[in-house]
């Protein structure tokens, strides 16, 4: 249960912290120059979050779904160390999910 | 390389009296692989073991007990004892053995007295402040005695002031004395105010004086136990070599005794069936000219032979990997020469670091020659050196830093900026895809620090992957042409190969590095892949589809975890050098400090982290293209003696 209370708090921490991001509407003064480098400042930090969030929830998906394989592959193993390989693979079958995270992050980076 | 060892099928056959030298034979040759015989013929049956197996196994157990016991450690062969030698000294072994368990009898006394002795000591402590001898607490008839804790917010004073008893304190401990007819009333009065009963010492004195004397038996005893145990230390020093050898000369004797328990068996013959690595063949039969028996060799054998890999020295240690995942089928691919260059090379582009290569060339070296006399282990530490050879050499001229520092940041700080202490150094090259800035032109070293290296680590990356992949690819498609027929490895193999190099295309031209007429071309062969892909393996082909491209993105983690250790040791730096170290001595030793724990903690992560990363990239997205494996490890008979030799015999 402290588990969810965390994730909640962490989850409301960050909407806070959304919020609080200088928000800037350039329509109006375009031509006024600190207005510009505010909206500029304000959209990198705003593609700094979303390669975070892509590698940073991608990175609890493989934690959650390699634990329990983890868990499992070292009970395996502990019966029959044959069962190393099979258990490692197994393991290492979800960190794809991370790396896939990973690139669509460098992506926000590199092409936004 | 790339293929196991030609096998030839043996049988060999005679009297059961020539088993002895048979066994000798082949012992000494160490060449025959035997298949067990399956117990399935009218006949024959299961042989027994030579007659001088019964007393090695004997031995043996003895021997393996006492080892256990005195937890001897083997060591690397200092001294090699001839067989002979042991034989006359083997009746001492007794000696030993009641010498071990004396010590380990007592020691098991002593550790039960030391329980023993504590135990009073803990009961004791809680009646320290008591002034009445311990022999007063108990051996009443008529007058009962509750000893225990009160919590000290507890209101005991209706109980203080009552005449009936005697009530003592002492912080949190009570001692009640009353009258037997009274006590239940009582014990339910004190269990009111939060009463927990202890049990009542035995003995006699106060407790103050029995606990120094319980004491001082305390270290008493811890004393002799300590002495037990240096006698035990000594005991396995001394004869720990010794009792090693034995234990090989032993379990050598014990295997060759073993052979006909492998051998099917009449009531006076023997039949032998077995395997011998065909180049092998005429040095064995030269050998068995020697006996009187039948044997016969066929090199063309339809049954599968057990799997001699065959690799160059150099290789050889890797051989572990492909060992771990499985042996592969005799008409299967080793990877191993494949693992040799790619695992160290993944390894090399992870860490990249030439301080780092050079403590992980250290410590394999160290790990070959402290355990050299474990085969794995000195396997893992040559590895961990070919690794770390890699790691050097990336880390020196592509990445260009130790230790998480540039060099070119070392350079500047030293004053010398030539050669590869320079920011760039070599001639320019192109780089397409990756967007530069003004004036900028690529350049050795690639800097981790800089936006365009991180981009050209992934990029390339994923390059290597594509290459890696393919390789696998073909591979597979060789092996299910040779092992099945053409067609299976079109739909099985060729069918991926196809859609990976289709979806490159048109990728590739997409991004415009190619003709737009690329992209068609491109979707035709992956569409045509993936209609071969699904005739050969039905619905499993179409969902596999994806996968394929998820296993070249996968390859990405070379650049990421690259970056990530660079991260790591950069970290430390900055915290050591430009947080900790300007502020004074104490910042100095702090800044120290962290520098060993925090460069300890990459490293080590580089074993852990980067060493099975390597290793998934090859097992999961490399080996799954074409190796199966399943095969049996080709292991002859024989037994190879390390610490021990047989006297040889002069004819």
């Amino acid at each position: 249960m402290n588990g969810k209370k965390n994730l909640y708090i962490l989850a409301a921490m960050f909407f806070v912290a959304l919020l609080t991001m200088p928000a800037v509407s350039a329509d109006e003064h375009a031509d006024n120059e600190d207005t510009v480098k505010a909206a500029e400042a304000t959209s990198k930090g705003y593609i700094a979050i979303g390669a975070a969030l892509a590698v940073g929830l991608a990175g609890i998906g493989t934690g959650l779904a390699q634990s329990n394989i983890g868990s499992a592959a070292i009970g395996a193993v502990a019966e029959d160390d044959k069962n190393f390989t099979n258990g490692l693979i197994f393991t290492a079958i979800p960190e794809t999910i991370v790396i896939f995270g990973l690139v669509i992050s460098a992506l926000i980076i590199f092409v936004l | 390389m790339l293929k196991s060892e030609k096998m030839s099928r043996m049988t060999i056959s005679g009297h059961k009296k020539d088993l002895a030298d048979l066994s000798k034979l082949l012992n000494d040759q160490n060449l025959v692989h035997v298949v067990d015989y399956n117990n399935e013929d009218d006949g024959f049956s299961l042989g027994k073991s030579l007659n001088y197996g019964e007393k090695s196994s004997d031995f043996l157990v003895k021997l393996r007990s006492v080892i256990k016991l005195l937890e001897v450690e083997s060591s690397p062969p200092s001294t090699i004892k001839l067989d002979s030698e042991i034989e006359s000294e083997i009746s001492e072994l007794d000696e030993i053995i009641s010498q071990a368990h004396d010590f380990k009898e007592k020691e098991r006394d002593c550790d039960r007295r030391i329980d023993e002795v504590s135990n009073s000591i803990e009961q004791l402590k809680e009646f320290e402040e008591f002034n009445i001898d311990v022999k007063y607490l108990s051996g009443y008839s008529s007058v009962a005695v509750f000893a225990g804790h009160l919590p000290s917010d507890s209101d005991s004073s209706s109980l203080a002031s009552n005449k009936n008893i005697d009530f003592i304190q002492k912080e949190d401990n009570v001692v009640v004395f009353c009258a037997s007819e009274i006590s239940a009333e009582i014990e339910k009065d004190l269990l009111n105010i939060g009463f927990r009963s202890m049990d009542i010492p035995e003995g006699e004195g106060l407790p103050k004086v029995m606990l120094t004397s319980l004491s001082s038996q305390l270290l008493k005893l811890e004393h002799e136990k300590a002495g037990l145990q240096q006698e035990i230390e000594i005991l396995a020093t001394r004869h720990g070599d010794w009792l090693v050898a034995c234990e090989e000369h032993y379990a050598a004797l014990s295997e060759k005794s073993s052979l006909p328990l492998k051998l099917a068996t009449s009531e006076n013959m023997f039949v032998l069936d077995g395997w011998v690595p065909s180049d092998s063949v005429s040095d064995l039969q030269q050998s068995l000219q020697g006996l009187d028996i039948y044997y016969e060799v066929d090199n063309n054998s339809s049954d599968e032979p057990p799997i001699k890999l065959d690799n160059p020295e150099v290789a050889k240690p890797f051989e572990l990997f492909t060992k771990l995942y499985s042996t592969p089928k005799h008409w299967e691919y080793d990877p191993t020469m494949i693992i040799f260059i790619t695992y160290p090379l993944f390894f090399g582009l992870m860490v990249g670091d030439a301080g780092y290569g050079f403590a992980y060339i250290l410590f394999g070296h160290y790990i070959l020659t402290k355990f050299a006399h474990n085969e794995a282990l000195a396997n893992l530490g040559k590895i961990l050196r070919t690794a770390g050879i890699y790691t050097f050499l990336f880390g020196t001229f592509i990445y260009a830093e130790a230790f998480g520092q540039s060099f070119y940041n070392i350079g500047n700080t030293l004053g010398y900026t030539s050669a590869l202490f320079a920011k760039y150094y070599g001639p320019s090259f192109d780089i397409p895809l990756i967007e530069k800035a003004e004036g900028f032109s690529w350049h050795l070293p690639i800097h981790k620090f800089d936006p365009h290296g991180a981009q050209l680590m992934l990029l390339s990356s994923i390059l290597i992957g594509v290459i890696h992949i393919s390789l696998g690819l073909i591979l597979g498609f060789l092996n299910e042409w040779k092992h099945h027929d053409l067609k299976h490895a079109i739909y099985a193999k060729l069918s991926f190969f196809m859609i990976l190099w289709g979806g490159l295309l048109s990728l590739v031209s997409l991004v415009g590095l190619l003709p737009e007429s690329f992209q068609t071309i491109g979707l035709v062969v992956m569409l045509t892949g993936l209609g071969l892909a699904i005739i050969g393996e039905g619905v499993v082909g179409l969902l596999e589809f994806p996968t394929i491209f998820s296993n070249v993105i996968s390859y990405a983690r070379i650049g990421a975890i690259g970056l990530s250790d660079y991260g790591l040791a950069y970290t430390v730096n900055f915290i050591s050098f430009s947080l900790l170290w300007p502020s004074g001595p104490a910042g100095i030793i702090a800044a120290v400090f962290v520098m060993l724990i925090g460069h300890l903690t990459v490293f080590t992560l580089g074993i852990i982290g980067t060493g099975i990363n390597s290793l998934r990239l090859q097992y999961v997205e490399f080996f799954t293209k074409f190796v199966q494996g399943g095969g049996t490890l080709y292991s002859p008979f024989g037994y190879i003696r390390k610490y021990t030799k047989e006297k040889e015999v002069t004819p």
